[in-house]
């Protein structure tokens, strides 16, 4: 049972959070180093995929399920509170 | 050209590899520490020429791609033939020591190592 | 998840390994395939093995123009021939909104009889990135997973070998069929490692836009839409709503040699044809790069005038299109093509061990614990590898020995070929159920006597067999089809010459599979 909620969070929630780490790391490109959007927006795309690879590996690794859930859940908690504050501030 | 630069980096292979493998085909062979890197430096050396060839020949882009293909193809064809060869050299060699061999992969491994 | 990260990754590996092994297997085996896509396409249509000009003009392509113009297409892709591809492609959208795709002979502009066949580039090819599931995109997401999946598994592959430099060259046949799985497993999956990660990563990295579209709407909200305009440079305007007509296809190409300095276009893409604000969209041919560059020009449609001309100069727009480029593999080098064929038959071979060396390992525990488990992903390997072969062969013997413009039971040939592709796919998995280590044998048969027959039924319907088509350069697509078929053949029946003898030497538990 435990096997297939950690490997649901770690393939669902995984993406959400890689979702969530890539559109904060694009706002943070544009807003503080001035990226061009286009660019900031194709960066952070790829390296989603390197970014969901990392997380996926460590979701499996990870021995304890509350450790994973708990520090996935705010990796993503984090980006969203950031993309929401950049979001503020840029417009 | 490009023949002659898949021979180099499939020899050079070979040569990289003769350390580890050799003892399967010669049995009681051993070789010393400094022929080893000899070899091995050898190799490397082979592969890192013909890198340089193949982006001469092929341009910068084309260059390093065929070579990382050939590399991985043509180790791929090491490997096969040091697969097979035991069975052509065997009759032709003097036969091994009574005494187990000092390459690891004739002691016979635990079968699962590798699975659960 | 296990007290040492090697333990979690050796959990990871096995698991993801079973369960997406056959899926994996099928992505690679149809990717591999897609290599020689077009080559394929010449082979099931035998109309289109024409020469192809090296004096081809433009407007030779009117004809097909004008055929989409009169099908009242709001917009006609024309593809550019090429060697690969001798005749030229039009694509548009009939008036009952169905899409259509004719091609035309690159000399005179005549189109070529409808080829009743979809051929590798629209059933093997998008077999390959959406599993030919269209419904909601699901296969996209399936394979995107499966990507993914692929490089965890290449990592925690390397996690678990030990010794996997003193391995390196490791592969010994001669000892038991387990031991002799994994050897190949590791050979290649360690030899051909950079290829199946840069392999799985650039595929992913092509529809990055469709996987991880987060950081594209973060930085443009409302404005997703300018992301293509912004990255690539893309122009567009509606029709002006009045009649005009096209200058000729010469004058268009010329102005946008004239925005690219040299190389010549791929494709036309005219949109508002007929109309006074039609123009055409023309990309230059990517055959001299790795990149799969995205260099467009806007072209006016009637007066011939350059709009607008853009390619990505900016690092990251630049590196996407590269790493798609090592995965599209559009550029025109055959060393490096028959490298990739070569290498993703490699990777279809670690998949396929893989899952051998699970079912060896798991075979005889399972059967004492009286658990099904290894005895179904048995019946499920045999179906997903040798079964895949049988059927896409199935695929291409229905291709030669249905006439074209037959139909079975009001089928036209087109639509019965996938359906027989996917009825012997299921057979398959029947056959392996019902025969469990005894099906390999039977299946590595039937895979010589359908290659063998396809050569000879290429032979018998279109006259080009191996010696003639060796000779005569335009047919080079298909001796190298026809030879890489009879070459599978002989390998195929020594490898069901070769389980036989073990099977009838060894006992009922050592029945066991060979990779191919």
């Amino acid at each position: 049972m435990r096997i297939f909620v950690r490997t649901a969070l770690a393939i669902v929630g995984g993406y959400v959070g890689t979702s969530a780490i890539i559109a904060a790391l694009a706002m943070i490109a544009v807003a503080m180093v001035g990226m061009e959007r286009s660019e900031a927006a194709t960066l952070g795309s790829m390296l989603g995929f390197v970014i969901y690879l990392g997380l996926m590996i460590w979701s499996f690794a990870e021995p304890a399920l509350i450790r994973m859930t708990l520090s996935l859940g705010a990796v993503t908690a984090l980006s969203l509170a950031l993309i929401v504050l950049l979001g503020r501030y840029s417009s | 050209m490009i023949a002659t630069l898949m021979l180099f980096a499939g020899w050079s292979l070979m040569a990289a590899s003769q350390p580890k493998q050799v003892s399967r085909i010669v049995r009681h062979a051993h070789l010393s520490g400094g022929i080893r890197i000899g070899m091995r430096s050898a190799g490397t050396s082979l592969q890192l020429f013909a890198l340089v060839l193949l982006v001469r020949t092929e341009g910068p882009s084309f260059g390093p791609l065929v070579w990382a293909c050939l590399l991985s193809i043509s180790a791929m064809a090491v490997a096969l033939i040091l697969a097979w060869l035991p069975r052509f050299t065997a009759p032709t060699l003097p036969s091994p020591p009574a005494n187990g061999s000092a390459h690891r992969s004739d002691r016979p491994r635990a079968a699962g190592t590798a699975i659960r | 998840m296990e007290p040492t990260f090697r333990a979690s990754m050796n959990w990871l590996h096995t698991w993801s390994g079973v369960v997406l092994g056959s899926l994996l297997f099928a992505i690679f085996w149809m990717g591999t395939l897609s290599v020689f896509d077009k080559e394929i396409d010449r082979w099931m249509m035998p109309a289109s093995r024409l020469a192809w000009p090296a004096d081809f003009s433009y407007d030779a392509m009117r004809p097909a123009y004008q055929a989409a113009l009169a099908a009242k297409s709001p917009s006609v892709l024309l593809l550019v021939p090429n060697e690969r591809t001798p005749v030229i492609t039009g694509l548009w959208r009939a008036a009952d909104g169905s899409f259509a795709q004719h091609m035309f002979d690159p000399r005179t502009g005549a189109e070529l009889p409808d080829q009743g066949t979809l051929g590798a580039s629209r059933f093997i090819y998008p077999f390959h990135y959406s599993l030919n599931l269209k419904v909601l995109g699901i296969g996209y997401w399936i394979v995107g997973l499966c990507g993914m999946m692929m490089m965890a598994l290449c990592v925690s592959g390397v996690v678990i070998h030990r010794k996997i430099f003193t391995d390196f060259f490791t592969f010994r046949p001669e000892r038991k069929i387990r031991r002799t799985m994994l050897d190949l497993h590791n050979v290649a999956g360690v030899l051909g490692l950079p290829f199946h990660v840069v392999i799985s990563v650039s595929g992913l990295v092509i529809l990055f836009s469709l996987y991880f579209p987060s950081s594209i709407w973060a930085v443009y909200r409302q404005d997703a839409r300018l992301f293509g305009r912004e990255a690539y440079g893309t122009f567009a305007r509606p029709p002006a709503k009045r009649p005009a007509d096209l200058v000729s296809f010469d004058t268009i190409v010329a102005s946008a040699k004239s925005a690219w300095g040299q190389g010549e276009p791929n494709y036309l893409y005219v949109f508002n044809p007929g109309d006074a604000a039609a123009y055409v969209q023309l990309n230059r041919s990517s055959e001299d790069v790795v990149s799969n560059i995205s260099h467009v020009a806007y072209v006016d449609g009637a007066t011939g005038e350059l709009l607008s001309a853009g390619k990505p100069e900016k690092p990251a727009a630049v590196t996407q299109r590269f790493i798609a480029g090592l995965h599209f593999i559009q550029f025109r080098h055959w060393t490096l093509r028959w490298l990739y064929f070569g290498l993703g038959l490699a990777g279809c071979v670690l998949i396929a061990t893989g899952l051998l060396f699970w079912v060896e390992s798991r075979r005889d525990r399972h059967r004492t614990l009286g658990r099904s488990g290894a005895r179904v992903v048995e019946a499920v390997t045999v179906a997903s590898v040798t079964g895949l072969l049988i059927a896409t062969l199935a695929f291409m013997v229905t291709n030669r020995a249905l006439p074209l413009g037959t139909s079975v039971f009001g089928v036209e040939r087109g639509v019965v070929e996938p359906v027989v592709f996917h009825l012997i796919w299921l057979l398959s998995l029947l056959h392996a159920w019902l025969f469990a280590g005894r099906a390999w044998v039977g299946q590595c048969r039937a895979i010589s006597v359908l290659a063998g027959g396809a050569v000879l039924l290429n032979t018998v319907t279109t006259g080009d067999h191996p010696i003639r088509a060796l000779a005569d350069r335009q047919l080079w697509p298909i001796a190298g089809i026809d030879v890489t078929l009879i070459i599978s053949a002989v390998i195929a029946a020594l490898a069901a010459i070769r389980l036989a003898r073990r099977g009838r030497a060894g006992t009922g538990s050592s029945m066991e599979a060979e990779s191919r």
